[in-house]
């Protein structure tokens, strides 16, 4: 019995633990990431887009680059029932000045934007929950990021 | 019910996350192991049905009650680029093809050392992105066996095996699928290595990858009417090698990675030398909402520099593809 108990456990547990890292490694890519994206555009996923296991209640910040002369598009998901909240700020990848923060925009969870220069930003994403059990946990956190070409205004093609 | 099945989730989610190694089991877990078998059964039931994440979605937003954020203890994420988005990117500069420059393949099985076998990795799966986006069908499976020799030489399974040869075989003609299939390999490559806790093997063989696909880059600008604006594109990788050299860093403990950083050092120092010129960042927003990230570092072209930087990527280059017993 001892003997049937340390060789199947591990088993399933690896078997489990593999899933599970599956099922958080594309996350982003997952119907859960979706962010809308406009008719007329065709967006690409960015490199960058990432999904990684984090931590309720403590920021983690995704140190991404992003291109000049490009449209991004944003979007933050998490795969677990406690969160209740998804903090999300741009911030300035050499001074750490806060460019955006979705506190002021009703945590909206995408975010779309041009780029003019070649530049780090960090993303710093904080899975929020209210429920004390949750804090601590860890959950699947997906950063969807889609990038287009910029788009010529009118005035910009005169 | 559902309290009983949160813990249960809760504690299997926290073996799984802090990576318990099965091998080191204790007495006392073991005897707990019965549980924690039905418990990781539940966990593959719910991992396969996908589950419900409306519960989530359907909560109403209210901030006042939610706990602050801690602004002391942050995890940090580097989500690096593939070799094939930084060829594609670096082929918008307009660079011409060139097999000359290609670490040659019969060079793979001469290198011994653990280093040169995970750097050199990177060096040919970098190469193996540049001849799939220029197309050379030639050498795009040859270069495949490669990386596969290698990636097994460096006890990576899973990722290079033969139904990704045949799926590379089958869409030679079709390069979109080529380079989509390519970078799936690349992702999949990395998560083996991050799941495994191989993050200092993950670094030397990114490391390869960026040393290479700069040193494509460099050895194909050309003294033409684009040559400012493609210099200016290379120097702008600045950004994304202090990334990579903060993410390397943290796996500085290890001999080989340590050795790794001191060669990046040299390009580092010359990276440090390109003259930026800095404004402030904003976000703007215009009459229609669309908004802008304005202002920020520009590269300001120097040939002094850049030409010291082609020498030093030269010279790196050169010593990570040489066969050497160190």
């Amino acid at each position: 019995m001892n003997l049937f108990r340390i060789i199947l456990f591990p088993v399933l547990l690896l078997v489990s633990s593999h899933a599970f890292s599956q099922d958080c490694k594309d996350f982003y890519k997952s119907k859960d990431c979706y962010v809308y994206v406009p008719l007329d555009r065709d967006f690409q996923l960015y490199n960058q887009a990432k999904s990684a296991y984090v931590e309720i209640g403590k920021p983690t910040i995704f140190k991404v680059v992003l291109y000049g002369k490009k449209d991004f598009i944003v979007g933050i998901c998490a795969g677990d029932k406690y969160y209740r909240q998804i903090r999300f700020r741009i911030i300035d990848g050499i001074t750490h000045t806060i460019l955006y923060d979705n506190k002021d925009f009703d945590f909206i969870e995408s975010f779309g934007f041009t780029v003019e220069k070649t530049q780090p930003l960090d993303l710093e994403v904080t899975v929020m929950s209210k429920e004390k059990a949750a804090q601590s946990q860890k959950v699947c956190l997906g950063i969807q990021i889609l990038w287009s070409n910029v788009q010529e205004t009118p005035s910009s093609k005169k | 019910m559902p309290d009983i099945f949160n813990t249960i989730v809760i504690f299997v989610n926290n073996l799984i996350t802090y990576k318990i190694n099965c091998i080191m089991l204790t007495k006392n877990l073991l005897h707990k192991s019965l549980v924690m078998i039905v418990a990781a059964g539940v966990l593959l039931f719910v991992s396969c049905q996908g589950g419900n994440k409306s519960g989530s979605q359907q909560t109403a937003a209210d901030s006042s009650n939610l706990k602050d954020i801690s602004q002391n203890v942050k995890d940090v994420v580097y989500p690096l680029p593939t070799p094939f988005e930084m060829t594609k990117m670096l082929s918008t500069i307009g660079v011409g093809y060139n097999s000359a420059i290609l670490n040659p393949v019969d060079k793979a099985e001469k290198y011994f050392t653990e280093r040169s076998k995970a750097v050199n990795l990177g060096v040919y799966i970098a190469d193996f992105a540049y001849v799939n986006l220029c197309q050379d069908k030639t050498y795009a499976l040859t270069y495949f066996k490669v990386i596969r020799d290698l990636a097994l030489k460096n006890n990576i399974y899973g990722c290079f095996n033969d139904a990704l040869f045949n799926r590379i075989q089958d869409n030679l003609a079709n390069n979109d699928s080529l380079v989509s299939i390519s970078q799936e390999m690349y992702y999949n490559m990395s998560d083996i290595l991050e799941n495994a806790n191989r993050q200092n093997m993950n670094a030397l063989i990114t490391s390869g990858v960026l040393i290479e696909s700069i040193y494509l880059a460099v050895m194909n600008v050309n003294n033409d009417s684009e040559h400012q604006k493609n210099i200016q594109k290379i120097l702008e990788q600045k950004q994304l090698f202090d990334n990579f050299y903060e993410f390397i860093s943290l796996y500085k403990k290890d001999k080989d990675v340590k050795l790794e950083l001191n060669r990046l050092d040299t390009l580092k120092k010359t990276l440090n030398k390109v003259v930026v010129k800095s404004t402030n960042k904003i976000i703007t927003k215009d009459k229609n909402n669309h908004r802008t990230v304005k202002g920020g570092q520009e590269i300001i072209v120097n040939e002094t520099i850049f030409k010291e930087f082609k020498e030093n990527i030269i010279k790196v280059r050169q010593e990570i593809t040489s066969i050497s017993t160190k």
